[in-house]
């Protein structure tokens, strides 16, 4: 089964939304493979991706905070200064929904800087994940 | 640390401090990513993303990932691979190798993002850096494909800076904008 096509099943299957398609089908169109290839960070083009998944999983169930809130408290509870998650504890804590959703998807280097130390995992299944990494993969070269 | 590949990986990123120091600035705690160079097989690479990468399950349990970058996403001064610093445990085994810090701080810069920019005004402030080393390093981006983005990448770093107590590594680095801008 080509690439392509597997994206493509694993965002037919029953337990992804038409939401997750929808992400994923903009997230294709948007970083067409040229744009891929010039990316200057490969990097954080596959975090963005990622949180633009979880951004429209936030939206339809904005309870799923709660995993992050989890990660940090029991990140924190084995390396309690580690700033960059006290920095997320208190978002999570203050801001709206809204704006949680604005920083996790800002095509800024404040955006990419706190993806980069992102609470947010466990909301993105093992294997839509896969796919994404391997999409980008694909059409960039090493 | 513990091992994570047979192919010891490369630290590039933030985390290579810890070659020069047990005592890392505030700066490189912050960071919960390591970022990696591996230049040799495209299944290591996929392997670590998949393992131990951002959402992976070991994010998920201890917070830390491990980002891999190749060679085409880092700018490195010429002659990197020849100034490669060991990272051993305690029982002498070669866990990774790091990039030596003036090598790092020079990807920093071309990197060009803010926390870039905080790194290397810290690493000048704890003196990881010789201003000399760092300038013969950044001279030889003057003759990599990157060279067109050095001159506004420096502009940048000297605006960072400016307002610190850096005036003589300010001084050098408006020195070589001047060179450059000269050529």
């Amino acid at each position: 089964m080509i690439l392509q096509e597997k994206i493509e099943s694993l965002f037919t299957k029953s337990e992804f939304d038409a939401a997750d398609r929808e992400v994923f089908n903009e997230f294709k169109t948007e970083l067409g493979e040229g744009e891929i290839r010039a990316a200057e960070n490969f990097s954080d083009l596959i975090s963005l991706a990622l949180h633009r998944v979880v951004a429209v999983r936030l939206r339809s169930n904005p309870n799923l905070v709660r995993q992050a809130e989890t990660n940090l408290q029991n990140w924190l509870s084995r390396n309690p200064n580690t700033q960059a998650w006290i920095e997320w504890r208190a978002i999570l804590e203050n801001e709206s929904l809204e704006n949680i959703l604005k920083i996790i998807t800002a095509e800024t280097d404040e955006g990419q800087r706190l993806r980069s130390s992102s609470p947010f995992a466990g909301l993105v299944a093992a294997e839509e994940r896969r796919a994404i990494i391997e999409y980008c993969e694909k059409a960039k070269s090493f | 640390m513990r091992k994570i590949t047979n192919e010891p990986p490369i630290i590039v990123g933030s985390q290579a401090v810890f070659a020069v120091t047990d005592y890392p600035p505030e700066i490189a705690r912050r960071s919960v990513e390591c970022d990696f160079l591996l230049l040799k097989r495209m299944e290591t690479r996929t392997e670590i993303t998949e393992n131990l990468g951002l959402f992976s399950e070991y994010q998920q349990q201890t917070g830390f990932y491990a980002d891999v970058l190749g060679l085409a996403t880092v700018v490195l001064p010429s002659g990197w691979e020849e100034r490669l610093v060991e990272l051993k445990d305690e029982a002498g085994e070669i866990l990774a190798f790091c990039a030596e810090i003036h090598d790092v701080c020079i990807s920093k810069l071309m990197a060009g993002r803010e926390k870039d920019y905080e790194f290397l005004q810290t690493a000048f402030e704890a003196e990881y850096l010789q201003i000399e080393t760092f300038l013969e390093r950044a001279q030889t981006i003057l003759r990599s494909p990157s060279s067109a983005a050095l001159l506004p990448r420096l502009q940048k770093l000297i605006k960072k800076i400016d307002s610190g107590s850096l005036h003589e590594i300010v001084g050098r680095l408006r020195d070589f904008e001047n060179e450059i801008k000269s050529e």
